[in-house]
């Protein structure tokens, strides 16, 4: 693959776009003209949200790798595009990853590379992600998911005080939570006697400030564990990440690098999206060194990646990518049905049935209630993700197809005003990590539905 | 002689905003105010209505943002040469209002503030739009600089939106905080966390935004 060094320069030589340029005229530009070119133009099928279609998938795949190779990543920090020719994408693509173990013995788990209808289970790193947990309730919260084994990994939620006082993005404090978060987090799964479980972080910090804090740290994150790197819509990276990318590539730990294409925005359709996906994960490759790179999308009507738009374009994505690149690839879940709600389960069988079968590995979440309203994670959304997700693996697209168009309607309605559930402290008991009677009901209940559509939760 | 709206004029620009085509927006506007025809006509029957339709679409996804923001931007420059014209008549032009609005410090994401951008101006708002990253002063000094009744603060990231918080503390340490309207939006924050900074309102959604901003500005008017 090319040096890494190299692509820092480009990063300083390459061709000069305002924000505007890169956002509104070029990427959408390009996209449009691809989705011509490839014929790939109003495929989105709203009756079957999970596609079956190989030559489908390989024309989108066609056209991701063509955008990468016209478009190249956009570096924020000195406006140029970091360019890549055909030759070094595909030279890059080729370096096939396999498997990655995370954390340390005996708490190892392996994450596989998948394909489409792959039999290999996903990797399910799960936890309050992307939601502000008081550290008053940090321990129950995280142990509760912990708990769980069929969780393989954990990632945490999102502090936002330290010693009382708020967190500001580039003040530093975001170095001591960074390091802060990894600490209690490695107290909570300790406490449940997984102390060597796979972890992911930073989560607390989006700038590089929390993850130099945190990372490779006394005390922090190691080598064992999941970094995150989170790159700007469409195909943007800033120096920031890059520092991360350098930081971890030093470590010699293993590097995600996700990326949400977005329905609605600069790419527009669910095609547009799917094809901007697999750009994302290729670029990532190079750009971020990503051993576990991610292309998603995100629904910006409803702030959620479990609209059928949005589920179709990562499912056709997702075959693409996962047909032709033998990595872990990255998928998210992030729901807006709060816990404690139907909504939220029904939400996280459709997209998690999706992403499994069409080949992702690493299936990321859960965001619970998008993430928006703090203290409304709970252990059960996480144990019943990880258990669907494991049992899709192995399905064929066809009969995921069938499942979850029984489910998403149950939830579609309600993404504009979602059930917003309970705080964790209304439906889990902290000293007992049990949930309510209530909440246990609705998760049995769900578990049953799943089974009279045919699917097997061991 | 003011002259009302011809049928080409209308159609012509309301093809050109649909388009995003701002340079024909400015070119039609500019011969429609030199045929006479009343510079508020253009904006109440033409760009108001047809960016409200193409806000409307954007809604359902018949458009994407790129060509909301074009219809956005060419609508911004017919109500720009509106009112250059209605000044040099003498007049005062009854504008919407204006609008200062940003991303907070520490967040990268833009895409939830251009669609509130866009669609503000599609409403007849004059928007100062500062990009992201914005820091609490720069809100503020913004503001201050163009005479802005509402201040709007966007932060998608539970652990960005400390930012908007910081606004409205700004606002309350400068002796501000009755001067401007302040609202926040984006995927990080709830009417709860609005209730808990202080700020005057919150919306989930762009189309939301912009029905907050029309609420609070009338009431602030005493409407």
């Amino acid at each position: 693959m090319i040096d890494f060094v190299e692509v820092i320069e480009r990063a300083r030589t390459g061709k000069i776009y305002t924000p505007e340029q890169w956002d509104t005229e070029f990427i959408p530009g390009v996209v449009r003209e691809l989705l011509k070119k490839y014929r790939i133009e109003k495929t989105y099928d709203s009756e079957n949200p999970i596609s079956s279609d190989d030559a489908l998938a390989d024309a989108f795949f066609d056209a991701g790798l063509e955008l990468a190779e016209r478009t190249g990543f956009y570096c924020e920090t000195t406006r140029r595009a970091i360019s890549f020719t055909r030759d070094e994408i595909l030279e890059a693509m080729g370096e096939k990853i396999p498997f990655i173990v995370f954390g340390s013995h005996p708490d190892q788990v392996t994450m596989w590379a998948r394909h489409p209808e792959d039999s290999h289970p996903p990797f399910a790193f799960l936890g309050p992600l992307g939601q502000v947990i008081d550290e008053e309730i940090w321990q129950p919260v995280h142990q509760s998911v912990a708990q769980y084994r069929v969780v393989d990994g954990i990632v945490p939620g999102s502090l936002e005080k330290i010693k009382g006082k708020l967190i500001r993005t580039g003040s530093p404090l975001e170095t001591l939570a960074g390091h802060h978060e990894a600490v209690l987090l490695h107290q909570a799964v300790e406490a449940v006697g997984r102390s060597s479980m796979p972890l992911c972080g930073v989560e607390t910090s989006p700038a590089e400030y929390g993850h130099f804090g945190g990372f490779g740290t006394p005390g922090g994150y190691t080598v064992h564990d999941c970094s995150i790197i989170l790159s700007v819509s469409e195909l943007r990276t800033t120096y920031g990440l890059m520092h991360k990318a350098t930081h971890l590539q030093i470590l010699g730990a293993p590097i995600f690098s996700g990326h949400r294409s977005m329905i609605g925005g600069n790419v527009g359709s669910p095609e547009g999206c799917a094809v901007t996906a697999v750009t994302a994960v290729l670029l990532q490759i190079l750009v971020h060194r990503a051993h576990i790179p991610g292309g998603s999308t995100f629904d910006i009507r409803f702030l959620c990646d479990s609209s059928r738009e949005s589920i179709w374009a990562d499912c056709i994505s997702g075959q693409a990518q996962s047909r032709h690149i033998t990595r872990p690839l990255e998928g998210m879940m992030s729901v807006v049905g709060g816990a404690c709600t139907d909504m939220l389960l029904d939400e996280l069988i459709s997209r998690g049935v999706a992403l499994v079968v069409s080949g992702r590995s690493c299936i990321w979440g859960v965001r619970t209630g998008g993430g928006a309203r703090k203290n409304r994670a709970t252990g059960l959304e996480s144990k019943f993700a990880a258990e669907t997700l494991k049992a899709a693996a192995g399905m064929t697209r066809k009969d995921a197809n069938d499942l979850v168009k029984n489910f998403i309607p149950k939830y579609e309605s309600f993404l504009k005003k979602p059930q917003l559930g309970k705080p964790f402290n209304e439906c889990f008991d902290s000293n007992t990590l049990q949930p309510t009677d209530e909440w246990k009901a609705i998760y049995l209940r769900k578990l049953c539905e799943l089974e009279d559509a045919g699917m097997k939760i061991k | 002689m003011v002259q009302g709206l011809s049928p080409n004029i209308k159609e012509a620009l309301k093809i050109a905003l649909v388009q995003g085509d701002k340079a024909t927006s400015i070119k039609t506007t500019q011969e429609a105010i030199s045929q006479g025809i009343s510079p508020m006509l253009i904006i109440q029957e033409i760009v108001v209505p047809v960016l409200t339709e193409i806000g409307n679409q954007f809604e359902n996804l018949d458009i994407f943002l790129p060509e909301l923001m074009a219809a956005g931007e060419a609508g911004n420059a017919c109500t720009s040469i509106v009112e250059e014209a209605i000044l040099k008549s003498g007049n005062q032009m009854q504008s919407e209002g204006t609008v200062v609005i940003g991303t907070v410090k520490g967040d990268i994401h833009d895409i939830g503030k251009n669609i509130v951008s866009s669609l503000l101006k599609a409403h007849g708002y004059k928007v100062i739009d500062l990009g992201k990253d914005v820091s609490a002063a720069r809100f503020i000094d913004e503001a201050e600089a163009n005479q802005a009744d509402v201040i709007a603060a966007s932060a998608l990231m539970s652990i960005t939106r400390a930012g908007t918080r910081d606004v409205a503390d700004l606002l309350r340490d400068r002796g501000l905080k009755d001067k401007y309207l302040y609202i926040i939006g984006g995927g990080s924050i709830t009417q709860e966390y609005a209730d808990e900074i202080h700020a005057d309102g919150f919306s989930e959604t762009g189309s939301g935004a912009i029905d907050l901003v029309k609420t609070l500005m009338a009431h602030k008017r005493g409407e």
